[in-house]
Order: structure tokens, then C-alpha cells, then sequence
């Protein structure tokens, strides 16, 4: 192996010059207290704007609870009629079915009073399909 | 039947016919090296049911506190939205979250939370 | 009711499609962010990679461990699946499935209920490594879903109830994003917690735990709990989506914020180093808890003061 000629690979003459090791972080954008602000003030934009918005949706879902409130004796009415209607409905039925059974008095009530009550709807839709007492009762889900 | 029951049932017939495929449809040769539990290479060594340890016990009943505040708060908002006397209720749930606040601040400086693993 | 059935496989399918090429997406962007490209031998561009993993993954070998206990052990990813499609069927995306008016509080048990498959899977497979992985797993989820509850109870004061719908109506000014930011940030890294995603991944740590809970899976067993996974990710998108970011007025303005927020889902695996488990915690019971409850205090008295009670539909 010849000493003198071999390349290495060595610093260059007089050393390596001086080295910046120091950090140095921009300070540069916003400050933190501009940050901050700049952070409040759209939180309280937004919550000005969403409390706006659920003033309105209050007041709308009043206006809609109150159109049901005065629309509710019609409503009433027009249920009780349809159930008068269904009872006379189910004596008519009742009386062609039991045509010759003796000691069958048609109509008569199973009750011993005479006090109106609401009927649930399997009471009255008895005679119907099945589907027309699960249409009554599950059908129409309340949803403005 | 409820749209939820069809959507539980139809989604577990999914899955489990997923699973018959998967289960099935590979040719299953089993071998005892592949059969035996793994621990990178080597033939595992002693029992797999560890003892736990009890920060995990520690973490549950944190949570179990926590989750309990939760569903106790649950029924607020909804009772803020149609309840004539708010302020009353506010300040309850309020001190709900306070009394746990203060839980929170006592186990934190006992050390309950330090090497919460 | 065959309609029905398939009404309900016309939403399933999508979901596990979308799944699907969301993993496709994750690998495409993971190496575009590595300065390489993803898998693009299989398809055009890649697009038959995930046909092709599925097919790999479901003619693999399923292996039962011979110190298992069976049924949990293929009870668990079942259990995963399964409660991952259920989690879809509340969301409002145009028209909800089902509409249920407790569609939080649905979102938030079965979140919960989820933690179940993990545990299930950890302790059937008898195996000291997917043990670990399981505990380490279930305290992170649970630690994390304390502050999911406490934010979504700040957001449900704000809106006056729990439906779904009701979002979209208290957002129709502005998003709730701009409001409650504090509560937004936090929600958003909650959930990438508490789907086991980077940079909380540690109980699919390949180098310490490799792959956790799931050490014991193979083939279809191991491709639901992937599915799970992944389904998982892409609800917790369209959740905060719907929740923070006002993302209902159409199709396209959904499908660009769940895909922004996907993005950040891929943008965080890709750039973040993993978190060390107590870091984890002290982020979610020394961070992230005090800030929610402060910020739940707020929430329940800012509207009070200001006459801003939501409500209605």
C-alpha cells in the first residue's frame, strides 16, 4: 500500500469555519392575545348568530303548537264523528252475523253504565282486517 | 315490527353469512404450530389469563363516575327546552357538575390520575 | 317486506363500499405523503385493490386458537360488524333511515356497546399479547367516550334536543364549528382516539403489540373486524360533519366535509408518531375532561343568559 497517495477524505485547510447552532424562531404573525381575540370574537359571532336562529325555531314551533291548540275541538269532532260512523258500522255487521241465534239481543252493551268512553281502536276495528287497527294506531307518528 | 328489529336482524344475517363464508369457504388444514397461541416464534410460557393491573380497575371506575354524570345530565337539556322554572334547574345540574368537579380535582391531586397508565 | 329488506341492503351495501375503497384512499394518500405511490398494479390506478383484498382476506385460513374459547372468540367480530352498521342507520344524510328522536343518545350507547367486541376479542383469544392489547385498548376507548358524552351534551343544550334533524335546523345560519371551535377540536381528536386510529393507535402497535387485540384473527374473522374498523371512521366523520359543520344543504357539500375530515383522519396517520399510552391518558382525563366540563358549564348558561334556549323542530 503506497502512504502518501491515497485520497482521504479530509477538512480543508485551516478547519472548518464557524457553525450556527443557535435557534432562531421567526416571531412573526399574529401575537397571542390577537390570536385569542380573533378567537372570541367568532365564537361570539356564532353565538349570537345561533341564538338568533333558535329564537326563530322557538317561535315557529310555538306558532305551530298553537295551530294545533285551536285546531283541536275540529279535530275532536271529526274523530268522534268517524267513531260514531265505525259503530253504527259494526251494529249493522253485528246483526247480519248473529241472525239466528237465539237470546242475542244486538247493540247490547257489555258495560253496565251508560258513560261514554273513548273506544281504543281494537275495540271498534274488531270486525276490519288486522292491518286497518295497526294502521290506526301506529300509522300517523306525530311530526310537524 | 319496528324499522330497528328488521335493521338488527337484517344486519346480524349479514354478518353471520359473512362469517359462514369466511369460515367455510377456505379449506381448513389445521396444524398444531398454527393452532397454538402466538408469542413471536416462541411456544408461549405460562398461563395467558394475566392478573390485570389495577389502574385499569381504577380507569373504569373513573369512567363509571363519569358516564353516571352524564346520563344523570342527560334528561337537563331537554327539560331546559320546556320547563317554566330553568333557573331552578340549572343551578341543580350545576351543582351536579360541581360536587364531581371537585371529585375530579381531589383524585387528580391524590395522584389517582398519575400513571393512569 | 322483501322491499324492506331491500331497502335495508340498499343502505348496508353503500356503507360497506365505501368502507371498502376508504381503505383504497388511505393507502393512495399514505404514499402520496411518503412520496410514493400507493397500490396501483390491480386496477386502474388501484381501484380492484380493495375487491382483491377482500377475496384474499375471505380465502385465507380462519384460524380458532386451540387455547381459545370459540363461540366469544367468533362472537367478537360479529358483535364489531354488526354494531358498526347499526351505528349508520340514525344519520340524517338527506333522509335518515330510521328517525329516532334519541339519535345522540342511540349514537352514543352503541359507541359504547363496541367496546364490548374488543374486550370479547382480547380475553377469548387467550393469548397474553391480545390481552394487553385489549385492556390497553378498552381503557382508551372508555377514557375517550367521557369526553365524546360530556361535548355532545354541551351541543344537544345549544340545539334543544336530541334528534339529529335538529342540527340541521340550529345550523342553518351559521355551523356550530364557528361557536364552539374549542369543542369542535376536542371532539374531533376524541374521535380519532376512540376509533383506535393514529396517532392512538396502540393497541394495533405493529412494533410492540403487533396488531393488539387482533393477534389471533385471520382471514374472515380478522376482514369483519377491519370492516368494523374502518366503518367506524367513516361514521365518526359524518357525525362530526353533521354536528360541527353544518353539512346538509346537499349532497355535494356533505360528500366534500366527510371527505375533508376523512382526509385529516389520513393526513394524522401519515404525519403523527404514536402517542405513549400515559400521554394518552393524561390527555383525556387531565386535558380534555376539565376542558369539556368548563365548557359544558359554559354551554348550559350562555344560552340561559342570552334567551337563546334551542327548540322546536
Amino acid at each position: 500500500m503506497a502512504s502518501g497517495t491515497v485520497k482521504q477524505d479530509l477538512p480543508p485547510k485551516g478547519g472548518y469555519g464557524p457553525i450556527e447552532y443557535a435557534r432562531r424562531l421567526p416571531r412573526r404573525g399574529p401575537s397571542g392575545y390577537a390570536l385569542f381575540a380573533l378567537g372570541i370574537g367568532v365564537a361570539v359571532y356564532g353565538y349570537a348568530k345561533l341564538f338568533a336562529t333558535n329564537r326563530r325555531r322557538r317561535q315557529d314551533w310555538a306558532e305551530e303548537v298553537e295551530v294545533q291548540v285551536s285546531l283541536h275541538p275540529l279535530h275532536k269532532a271529526e274523530q268522534d264523528r268517524l267513531i260514531l260512523r265505525q259503530y253504527r258500522s259494526n251494529l249493522e255487521e253485528e246483526a247480519k252475523i248473529m241472525e239466528g241465534v237465539e237470546g242475542w239481543v244486538v247493540g247490547e252493551s257489555v258495560y253496565q253504565s251508560e258513560k261514554w268512553h273513548t273506544p281504543h281502536p281494537v275495540e271498534i276495528l274488531n270486525l276490519r282486517p288486522r292491518e286497518d287497527m295497526v294502521r290506526k294506531v301506529y300509522g300517523y307518528n306525530y311530526d310537524i | 315490527m319496528l324499522s330497528l328489529t328488521y335493521i338488527v336482524g337484517i344486519a346480524s344475517a349479514l354478518v353471520i353469512i359473512l362469517l359462514l363464508v369466511g369460515l367455510h369457504l377456505p379449506s381448513v388444514m389445521p396444524d398444531n404450530e398454527k393452532l397454538s397461541a402466538y408469542e413471536c416464534g416462541f411456544d408461549p410460557m405460562g398461563n395467558a389469563r394475566l392478573p390485570f393491573s389495577l389502574r385499569f380497575f381504577l380507569v373504569a371506575i373513573l369512567f363509571l363516575l363519569f358516564d353516571l354524570e352524564i346520563a344523570l345530565i342527560l334528561p337537563y337539556p331537554l327539560g331546559v327546552v320546556f320547563s317554566e322554572n330553568t333557573f331552578y334547574n340549572y343551578w341543580l345540574v350545576m351543582l351536579l357538575v360541581v360536587v364531581l368537579t371537585f371529585g375530579l380535582m381531589y383524585e387528580w391531586l391524590k395522584g389517582g390520575l398519575e400513571w393512569t397508565e | 317486506m322483501i322491499l324492506s329488506v331491500i331497502h335495508i341492503f340498499l343502505y348496508f351495501v353503500p356503507v360497506l363500499l365505501a368502507v371498502a375503497f376508504l381503505t383504497l384512499t388511505e393507502r393512495k394518500v399514505i404514499g402520496y405523503v411518503q412520496l410514493r405511490k400507493g397500490p396501483n398494479v390491480v386496477g386502474p390506478y388501484g381501484l380492484l385493490q380493495p375487491i382483491a383484498d377482500g377475496v384474499k382476506l375471505f380465502i385465507k385460513e380462519p384460524i380458532k386458537p386451540s387455547s381459545s374459547n370459540p363461540s366469544v372468540f367468533f362472537f367478537a367480530p360479529m358483535l364489531a360488524l354488526i354494531l358498526a352498521l347499526l351505528l349508520w342507520m340514525p344519520v340524517p344524510l338527506m333522509d335518515a333511515f330510521i328517525e329516532l328522536n334519541f339519535a345522540v343518545l342511540f349514537v352514543l350507547a352503541i359507541s359504547s356497546l363496541s367496546v364490548y367486541s374488543i374486550m370479547a376479542s382480547g380475553w377469548s383469544s387467550n393469548s397474553k399479547y391480545a390481552l394487553l392489547g385489549a385492556l390497553r385498548a378498552v381503557a382508551q376507548m372508555v377514557s375517550y367516550e367521557v369526553s365524546l358524552g360530556l361535548i355532545i351534551l354541551s351541543l344537544i343544550c345549544l340545539v334543544g334536543g336530541f334528534n339529529l334533524a335538529q342540527f340541521f335546523s340550529a345550523q342553518e345560519e351559521v355551523m356550530l364549528m364557528l361557536s364552539c371551535w374549542p369543542l369542535g377540536i376536542m371532539w374531533f381528536i376524541s374521535t380519532v382516539a376512540e376509533t383506535n386510529r393514529s396517532p392512538f393507535d396502540l393497541t394495533e402497535g405493529e412494533s410492540e403489540l403487533v396488531s393488539g387485540f387482533n393477534v389471533e384473527y385471520s382471514g374472515g374473522p380478522f376482514a369483519l373486524f377491519f370492516l368494523a374498523e374502518y366503518a367506524n371512521i367513516l361514521f365518526m366523520n359524518v357525525l362530526s360533519a353533521l354536528l360541527f359543520l353544518a353539512a346538509h344543504f346537499s349532497l355535494l357539500g356533505v360528500a366534500v366535509k366527510v371527505g375533508l375530515l376523512a382526509g385529516l383522519y389520513l393526513w394524522f396517520r401519515a404525519s403523527y408518531p404514536r402517542f405513549r399510552y400515559d400521554q394518552l391518558m393524561h390527555l383525556a382525563w387531565k386535558s380534555f375532561l376539565p376542558l369539556s366540563l368548563g365548557l359544558l358549564m359554559l354551554n348550559f348558561s350562555l344560552p340561559l343568559t342570552f334567551s337563546g334556549i334551542g327548540g322546536g323542530l
